[in-house]
């Protein structure tokens, strides 16, 4: 069985009678030891599903799913207090502007011990000597240089690279399973989000954790993961494992996505750019959800939406997936024949 | 050589900012930008990469005169911008003008499209209402921008519409040169992808010369003519975009071309690299040959207000040997390109 499983999970805000849905039945496996990367544009959903696994959703928002289990422990409809015994000890998240996720009042020795005082070993949860021993060396795994006296610094006295690597080190301060990393490098330079990605894979490697990495950017993805999740406008779109989506994506918006790279563009003076915009939580498309903006759209794709479809390893949500050379197949020639006769050839 | 002298045209270009570093302690000097030579020919684009805090932002500051430099000499279309006075600024400043990261920050919530666009003309020209209307239409027909768009308030517009709006005010007064600072790093891929598109066609139209800031290589590569690389406000190494990409000289361009990025990169858990022989990927030599030479940095770069000694760069440079905390290195022409190492050739060969 593997470790971490979802099915079905939907998160939705608003209104009963119109909700607005962030998240839509979205199937989320992990084995322990995985890297999985999950990818979209801004609105996609996917901050949205972590934070619903982790429990963050609050109030107006309702979380919904057929099954969400975490060690064969259903995680929906538990209490508060069961929750937080796995949250932020089995399942920890590092979240995307370091210097905003610390407290700007407390020191990084403090913040770093106060996981361990709840979640510790029992001799961490007795002995504030040890925690502190235990937080220098975490401080020293995460690689920050001069780190005794980093213990007693400020958050406004690191830099966002630094900053960053105290927050992975508060992450796994309990030995978590699960390690999920919402865009733990869009705030950071070039350079510094290297040694960050570097860290993270070290770290899950040396510790044989789970990584969910959600991101927006496509080549760190390529770099860092083993199996992606592409999200849009909350749905899944395509998953699959990492060389293969990327030399055959099967789902027009992750061959879009990746065609408006500038890296796949060298030759050509302009980009293949996506016509219009994201669908907000407002004004989403009946049928297919990318159907407006999606080149190869006919008639059926605005009518009726797609279900996630195909093996366990490799599922699109598509009419016509498309084959290994980026053409739409079931059936999609004839079918464009039929809407469009006089530009059939 | 022409006798035409650059659009823009910069030599030993400074700009230093006094700080206060709390009571009682003297003041500190921010040397955000510290002589920083560069030419912008008309129609061409000048991209300028770094990292945070490398003087990106500050340079464009001087180069829109928003502010005054310091030192060094700054001239737009042959004339000396650092010493303008007044009327001279107010004469320039038209031929200038600038695109902002943040297209959510750039523009004033409680105007209309149509409003945005007309006060540059209204501020700094004669036309009549009607006539600075027009234009404001044909404008933001040529950004994409739908008639009925000219009613609405920029809270009603997607991120990438927000940032034509913002190229189009910036287009109003048909400047020689636009600064792009950062324009598509808050917008989505699918969206920076038409952005950059419209950037290049409006180019293409118009003949406006760009300098263009980012901290993206990617984006870089595909719309810059030039390069120049700014460490920690000096340019450590300049030069026609393919040459840089092909062949990077200073440790540091290396470094960053080595950590951005890439869908063809190598895979950080150690395994096999994945072999994407796309179709549509570019030709291997370039970013692969980028990668194979490239260095991964240790640590952050330094504080502006501490720089260290010599070569500022010595304290994450592999190479860095004695002479490079001692002695700042110039930049001098190295096969092609302009590069700041003292052990460039050595590096290189």
């Amino acid at each position: 069985m593997a470790m971490l499983e979802i099915e079905g999970l939907t998160v939705e805000f608003g209104s009963v009678a119109e909700p607005l849905v962030a998240v839509d039945n979205v199937d989320l496996t992990m084995d322990a030891g995985e890297i999985v990367g999950c990818v979209g544009e801004s609105g996609s959903g996917k901050s949205v599903t972590a934070l619903a696994l982790m429990g963050l959703v609050d109030f107006p928002g309702r979380v919904r799913a057929r099954h969400m289990s975490f060690d064969g422990r259903e995680l929906l409809g538990l209490s508060d207090a069961a929750r937080r015994a796995v949250v932020g000890k089995d399942i920890a998240m590092i979240f995307q502007d370091p210097l905003a996720s610390l407290n700007p009042c407390f020191t990084v020795a403090y913040q770093l011990t106060e996981t361990m005082r709840v979640h510790g070993t029992d001799l961490e949860r007795r002995s504030a000597r040890r925690r502190r021993d235990r937080a220098l060396e975490l401080l020293q795994q995460v690689e920050i240089p001069d780190a005794a006296a980093r213990l007693d610094a400020f958050p406004h006295q690191l830099s966002g690279g630094m900053a960053q690597r105290v927050m992975i080190a508060m992450a796994i301060a309990c030995n978590p399973r699960l390690l999920i990393a919402d865009e733990p490098t869009t705030a950071l330079d070039v350079t510094v989000q290297a040694q960050v990605l570097d860290l993270l894979i070290r770290l899950q490697q040396e510790r044989g954790m789970a990584l969910l990495l959600i991101t927006h950017d496509l080549a760190v993805v390529a770099e860092t993961v083993q199996r992606v999740i592409v999200m849009y406008a909350g749905q899944q779109v395509e998953t699959g494992p990492v060389p293969d989506i990327f030399d055959a994506p099967e789902h027009p918006y992750t061959q879009a996505l990746l065609a408006a790279l500038p890296e796949h563009n060298l030759e050509h003076s302009r980009l293949k750019a996506i016509p219009g915009i994201v669908p907000g939580l407002f004004d989403r498309p009946a049928g297919c959800l990318l159907s407006p903006r999606c080149e190869y759209a006919l008639e059926r794709c605005h009518r009726e939406q797609p279900s996630l479809e195909g093996r366990q390893a490799r599922r699109v949500r598509c009419h016509f997936p498309l084959d290994a050379s980026g053409r739409p197949t079931g059936g999609w020639v004839a079918e464009r024949r039929v809407e469009t006769p006089a530009s059939a050839v | 050589m022409t006798s035409v002298p650059p659009l823009l045209e910069a030599r030993a270009l400074a700009r230093h900012y006094t700080v206060s570093r709390g009571p009682f302690r003297p003041k500190g000097v921010v040397r955000a930008l510290d002589g920083v030579s560069f030419s912008v020919r008309e129609g061409e684009t000048l991209a300028i990469v770094g990292e945070s805090g490398c003087g990106k932002s500050t340079l464009a500051r001087q180069v829109t005169m928003i502010e005054r430099p310091t030192s060094g000499e700054l001239r737009l279309g042959g004339e000396d911008v650092a010493h303008a006075d007044r009327a001279a600024l107010k004469r320039l400043r038209p031929q200038v003008q600038m695109v902002f990261q943040n297209p959510y920050a750039s523009l004033n919530p409680r105007k209309q499209v149509v409003t945005l666009l007309d006060e540059p003309l209204a501020i700094n020209t004669d036309l009549s209402a009607a006539a600075r209307r027009d234009a404001a239409r044909a404008m933001m027909a040529r950004v994409g921008l739908r008639p009925e768009h000219e009613r609405r308030y920029p809270h009603m517009f997607s991120g990438g519409q927000r940032q034509r709006i913002a190229v189009a005010r910036a287009l109003m007064l048909q400047p020689r040169l636009l600064v792009a600072d950062e324009p598509v790093s808050a917008l989505d891929v699918s969206i920076q992808a038409q952005v950059l598109n419209l950037l290049m066609d409006l180019q293409q139209e118009m003949g406006i010369a760009y300098l263009f800031i980012s901290h993206n290589l990617q984006v870089v590569r595909h719309i810059a003519e030039n390069v120049a690389v700014l460490y920690l406000g000096k340019i450590v190494e300049s030069g026609p975009k393919a040459l840089l990409f092909r062949r990077p000289a200073h440790p540091y361009t290396r470094a960053l071309l080595a950590s951005t990025p890439s869908l063809r990169g190598k895979n950080r858990r150690g395994t096999a690299p994945a072999d994407s022989a796309r179709t549509s990927a570019g030709p291997e030599q370039g970013e692969n040959g980028a990668r194979r030479t490239g260095i991964v940095l240790r640590g952050e770069p330094p504080s502006p207000l501490n720089p260290p000694s010599g070569c500022t760069f010595h304290g994450r440079c592999p190479y860095a040997v004695e002479r490079c905390l001692v002695e700042a290195p110039l930049l001098e022409p190295f096969d092609g390109a302009l590069v700041a190492c003292h052990r460039v050739a050595e590096i290189n060969a």
